[in-house]
């Protein structure tokens, strides 16, 4: 990735702080502390990627990376008030990505605005043969399509994702950029995906499961920290992952160790997967009535320091709106839509069809030109 | 209460694959620890695997050979245990996909009844690396870890519980042996590891169809061992009945001290390995066109290579059998035939001299120095009547040792026949003139003394006269 980015003459200038293992979703499980929030250092920024939004929010740098297993480059793009994509899986390479969930996992880009949201995923998009899931197609040119217009395009509204519960600012901006879309000649249409309610749950089993695997060889045997009073093999790898994890990343380890487990097996995971099909079904017959979808990125604008680390059920909350993308494999993209009275910035959530990138590119696009003209 | 013993082989077959599963390390065996590996290979973070297609074309050449069907769609699965020599902590297998699935092996029993062995699947996956561990007298403090082997291809191949002694289990690994090294997947190197072997053995009451409490011994690498811990562990099992007790399931490894087998002490056993899809890789399709190209390029197997010797050259059931063990010696005996048309007289030769040599050198075919242009060059000194064939059999050894080409070593040694008829005539003047009495008797009706004659005359010419003008000069000359 880096080296594609470095051959497009890009200027490499760190890495930013996230959450361990990108298990998080406020950047409070970092090693090096958390990340704050660049509109209110009382605020977490989002997570996992909390570091790379708050650098492009902060102006250090023009463009970001994150990795995006359930939300982790929308959510802290949401709260950080800039634009974070999850493309379709598949469509950036996953070699060089340390894993957290395989089937989940995507790169995506961070950046002020879509344009340059557009140019980034052009250049760490594409086939690479050295990752078996990904897809072998020409990438579309992402940003000259960003102006071809947007009249006569469906979106959808899934009411699973407009519940009671929802924060009355957020609601409000999503009205507005409702009325906006609707002004410009974008149909709306209501929409259902009756089994949103099992997104969560599903998730977490099958992004836990596979992150149990994929943490394996952090064993101690061949490279990272190894504990060194251990008194054989068994007690090595004790102290070791036991020293050397934090206590997010134990604790889905344990619960992805847990539901692979035999006996479990059939009533967790296998579960999980039948579920992911159904929500893959109801998102199917969604984009039958309509083109794209449109949702808040997160039920609420960023939360206090603090807030949710006790609750982690809570904590897992907030990925509400984003984890079905990733469990789909859809294009997701998240962009401001407003701010709070507090000042406070609000995501919303574009999501498309299976290699829709472009589209959604192109709907976020034109957000920005009808939100700017007002 | 008589048992009847009830078998079932996994085989752990390594591929003739130039690199390993899933990435392009080679997989030359004996290189220095740890110089056979890359980042996949290693486990590194951030790395992913890519299935080498040769291994699966090779699993599908055996999935051919042994008439399993060939899965149109098959998959990949994690298989999670922590062990230094696993660096991802979890081995690439086949689970519920394999790639085939429900076939047979015909072996041919020593009473030459065949005998079909059914095969329940035939899976892919990566092999682990290898732990050097300290043992007693050895320099070694702790435990080693090369990971060259880490990621070589191999096929598991699961038989059905269809064996009933230990020689039908011996028998189905040889056959099974014989056919992969004739499909060229494998070299079927016991001793290096090419090919391991696990059992499971019960026994059940004799006319009784339940199955009873099996055990399980693992990588057995000997065609011996798995006859020798199968015997043990049949007569051990049968003690067990007998006495009213039960068998436990468990692990046993073979003590070659104790002449027995222990349970094995690992804890391997209470592992759960929590098997799920392998996420990093896709369905793996398999369309029919594949399958036919496959087909099409399957070398000749060893029955009809077995059949065509016994119809094409009339070799008899057991020459044909002998030659055609392995695709090498077939190979060998065909070229032979190229360039001396004498199907059985080349057979008994390789049969007989070959075999012998090899056997006492501790040589494969492949490293024989004699070569078929070499021991067609002596057979057909033999024809020309040059050197006799016993004779050729000193000759052919000496072959055997240095290198030499036949004609050069009779040339050296002066072993050329004698076929002067004038110099074998006066031979057997000397012959008769020393050996009066014997003649007097001879014509007196003795008949039987003529080999005698015979004998005394190879004896005066040191074994070099041409027999045959030896008999026919003096049969004449007695009339």
């Amino acid at each position: 990735m880096v080296d594609r980015l470095k051959g497009e003459g890009a200027i490499i200038l760190g890495k930013t702080n996230m959450d361990e293992f990108a298990m998080g979703s406020s950047n409070e499980n970092s090693f090096f502390g958390p990340v704050k929030n660049p509109f209110d250092p009382e605020r977490v920024p989002g997570g996992s990627s909390g570091g790379s939004a708050t650098a492009v929010c902060a102006g250090e740098v023009p463009m970001a990376l994150g990795s995006d297993t359930g939300g982790s480059v929308r959510l802290p793009a949401s709260f950080c008030g800039v634009v974070g994509l999850k493309p379709t899986y598949g469509t950036v390479s996953r070699f060089g990505l340390v894993a957290f969930a395989s089937s989940l996992d995507q790169i995506g880009p961070i950046t002020r605005d879509v344009e340059d949201c557009a140019l980034l995923l052009g250049v760490i998009g594409g086939y690479d043969l050295r990752d078996s899931t990904s897809i072998d197609r020409p990438l579309p040119n992402f940003s000259s399509g960003l102006r071809k217009g947007i009249k006569g395009l469906r979106l959808g509204l899934p009411q699973e994702f407009f519940p009671p519960g929802i924060e009355p600012p957020v609601q409000d901006a999503l009205n507005r950029a409702i009325d906006r879309f609707s002004s410009a000649g974008v149909e709306i249409e209501e929409v259902s995906l009756p089994h949103t309610d099992k997104a969560i749950a599903t998730y977490y089993i099958i992004a836990d499961a596979e992150a149990s695997s994929n943490l394996a060889r952090y064993d101690g045997t061949r490279y990272g920290h190894r504990a060194q009073e251990a008194v054989d093999l068994l007690d090595m790898y004790d102290r070791t992952r036991d020293e050397g994890f934090g206590d997010e990343v134990k604790r889905r380890i344990m619960l992805g160790t847990y539901v692979l487990s035999s006996g479990y097996y059939d009533a967790y995971y296998l579960q999980a997967q039948k579920a992911r099909t159904l929500i893959k079904r109801d998102f199917e017959n969604a984009f039958s009535k309509c083109d794209l979808l449109l949702t808040p990125t997160s039920p609420t604008p960023a939360f206090k320091l603090g807030e949710k680390t006790d609750d982690p059920l809570l904590m897992y909350l907030s990925d509400i709106f984003t984890v079905t993308a990733n469990l789909v494999g859809l294009p997701s993209i998240s962009i401001p839509c407003g701010k709070t009275e507090d000042g406070l910035p609000i995501g919303m959530q574009i999501i498309g069809p299976p290699l829709a990138d472009g589209e959604i590119l192109r709907m976020a696009y034109a957000y920005e030109g009808l939100s700017s003209r007002e | 209460m008589e048992y009847k013993p009830v078998i079932g082989l996994e085989v752990h077959i390594q591929l003739l694959t130039n690199s390993k599963l899933f990435c392009g390390c080679s997989t030359v065996f004996g290189a220095f620890p740890n110089s056979q590996t890359c980042p996949v290979c290693l486990g590194l973070p951030g790395v992913l695997p890519v299935l080498n297609r040769k291994a699966v074309e090779y699993g599908m050449r055996l999935a051919l050979a042994t008439g399993c069907g060939i899965s149109s769609q098959c998959s990949f699965s994690r298989k999670n245990y922590f062990y230094p020599d696993l660096p991802k902590g979890y081995q690439i297998t086949q689970y519920e996909w394999p790639l085939a699935e429900d076939g047979y092996l015909e072996i041919c029993l020593e009473t030459e009844k065949k005998k079909r062995v059914r095969i329940q699947r035939i899976q892919l996956e990566e092999d682990a690396g290898k732990s050097l561990h300290p043992e007693e007298g050895s320099d070694l403090k702790e435990t080693l870890v090369d990971l060259n082997r880490c990621g070589v291809p191999l096929l598991e191949v699961i038989s059905y519980p269809d064996m009933h002694s230990p020689e039908e289990a011996r028998i189905y690994l040889e056959t099974l042996r014989q056919l992969v090294q004739y499909l060229g997947i494998c070299d079927g190197d016991l001793e290096k590891g090419s090919f391991r072997c696990d059992v499971n053995i019960s026994l059940r009451p004799k006319g009784s169809e339940e199955m009873g409490t099996r055990t399980e011994a693992k990588n057995l690498n000997s065609f011996k061992g798995v006859e020798r811990t199968l015997r043990f562990e049949i007569s051990r099992q049968r003690e067990v009945l007998r006495s009213g007790k039960k068998v436990v399931q468990e692990t046993l490894q073979w003590d070659a001290r104790a002449q027995a087998a222990f349970p094995t002490r690992r804890k391997e056993e209470a592992y759960d390995y929590r098997y799920f899809p392998e996420p990093d890789l896709v369905w793996l399709e398999i369309e029919k066109d594949w399958i036919e190209r496959v087909r099409k390029d399957l070398p000749e197997l060893p029955a009809q290579r077995r059949e065509r010797s016994i119809t094409q050259y009339g070799l008899p059931a057991n020459d044909a059998q002998i030659l055609t063990s392995t695709r090498q010696l077939a190979d060998y005996y065909e070229e032979c035939l190229k360039l001396y048309n004498k199907p059985k007289i080349v057979s008994n030769w390789i049969m007989s001299e070959l075999l012998r040599e090899l056997n006492q050198r501790k040589l494969e075919i492949e490293e024989f120095k004699l070569r078929p242009p070499e021991l067609t060059g002596l057979l057909k000194l033999i024809d020309q009547g040059i050197i006799s064939g016993k004779m050729a059999k000193e000759v052919f050894i000496q072959m055997a040792e240095t290198g030499q080409k036949a004609d050069s070593i009779v040339e050296e040694r002066g072993l050329v026949q004698v076929q002067d008829e004038e110099k074998i005539s006066s031979v057997i003047d000397e012959v008769l003139k020393e050996e009066k009495e014997n003649l007097a008797r001879y014509q007196a009706g003795k008949k039987g003394l003529f080999g005698y004659f015979v004998g005394q005359v190879m004896k005066k010419t040191g074994g070099k006269a041409n027999p045959q003008l030896v008999n026919r000069i003096l049969r004449e000359r007695l009339g």
